[in-house]
């Protein structure tokens, strides 16, 4: 998985799925970004893990329903609007995008703390919502709508 | 013991739900685990991961056998008591980091010498060790200590870490059918 292009993680995926197991859990170490789950759960695995949602965080970098925000943005000086309009966290029911900038310029330790919450919210809200598609027989339509509104790996 | 049952299987992708079952937690999949590399998922207390709603965290032995030792987080109770996590607790081999994080490393069939990255110190990480150390930890689930090859590869090169993944899985399991904790 790490260092390798997504396409080879992809086929890897595919070649172990097809010799290992059905009945035993399948879990990608390392993985991933949102779009590289979302393709990796349709290939039959599992479980993931990754420093992605507290490691960016800390670094003010938030994954959003419409894409990742850098907070420490100038764009953000006063804006009023939460990180994600769309997501309950506690950090987006309670905070400006302004606030959380400031708290980042300013050094503030609450400042990769809220930005954590939320992005660990958005992360674990995604797996949810797979179980659910897969559940009610929609996973397939789901996946391809994630997969071309994710975009988070490309800087 | 930690059972895994398949509950949904999609029809059009491999996707599938299922339930993993631990001793502390019904994990339910698929799912994703905060890393909690020092026992803490860095900034989130176990009260804010609880309100998310995350199921199972992810511990590394690695750094955990060398700072506080898992001799010390086994007299605190293991990882559920040192941290006051209520959950399911996966704990990583220990090896990734070892091959990744240190100097001076020797890899025989034995194991890995390495390096502490924290003061330099010698340690010995082998397939029985991962075991007995991560029975210290007592998580719910762990990992049996893996050899990789770096990317990109040769086959030759592939072919030697899998055999020696291989063989080292059943020296694990050696260990693991004697432990009380694990078994």
């Amino acid at each position: 998985m790490i260092g390798e292009p997504p396409s080879l993680t992809a086929e890897m995926v595919d070649e172990v799925n097809e010799v290992i197991p059905p009945n035993k859990p399948r879990y990608l170490m390392g993985c991933g970004y949102p779009e590289d789950i979302v393709e990796a759960v349709g290939r039959g695995v599992d479980l993931f893990d990754c420093v992605l949602p507290t490691r960016n965080g800390r670094t003010g970098m938030a994954f959003t329903s419409h894409g990742k925000i850098i907070i420490k943005g100038s764009r953000y000086a006063a804006d009023k609007a939460p990180l994600d309009k769309k997501c309950a966290c506690y950090t987006c029911r309670n905070f400006s995008r302004a606030y959380l900038r400031h708290l980042f310029n300013a050094g503030e330790a609450l400042a990769g703390r809220l930005v954590s919450y939320h992005n660990i919210y958005f992360y674990t809200k995604l797996m949810s919502d797979i179980r659910k598609h897969i559940s009610s027989g929609t996973f397939a339509t789901f996946s391809k709508k994630s997969k071309q509104k994710f975009d988070f790996r490309n800087p | 013991m930690t059972r895994f049952t398949v509950t949904k299987e999609d029809r059009k992708t491999n996707a599938r739900c299922g339930r993993l079952k631990t001793k502390h937690f019904v994990v339910q999949t698929p799912n994703f685990m905060p890393v909690a590399t020092q026992a803490t998922v860095k900034t989130q207390s176990p009260a804010d991961l609880k309100k998310i709603g995350v199921q199972i965290i992810i511990c590394n032995t690695y750094h955990l056998m060398l700072r506080p030792s898992s001799s010390v987080i086994n007299r605190l109770g293991g990882l559920h008591h040192f941290m006051n996590w209520e959950r399911a607790i996966l704990t990583d081999s220990g090896g990734f980091q070892a091959y990744s994080l240190t100097d001076l490393r020797k890899i025989t069939d034995e194991g890995i010498e390495f390096s502490s990255h924290l003061d330099g110190s010698r340690h010995f990480l082998s397939p029985e060790i991962a075991v007995t150390v991560q029975e210290e930890l007592k998580p719910d689930i762990a990992m049996c200590l893996d050899f990789f090859s770096s990317y990109p590869t040769e086959f030759l090169e592939a072919r030697i870490a899998v055999e020696r993944t291989v063989n080292w899985a059943t020296r694990s399991l050696e260990v693991k059918k004697k432990s009380p904790y694990l078994a």
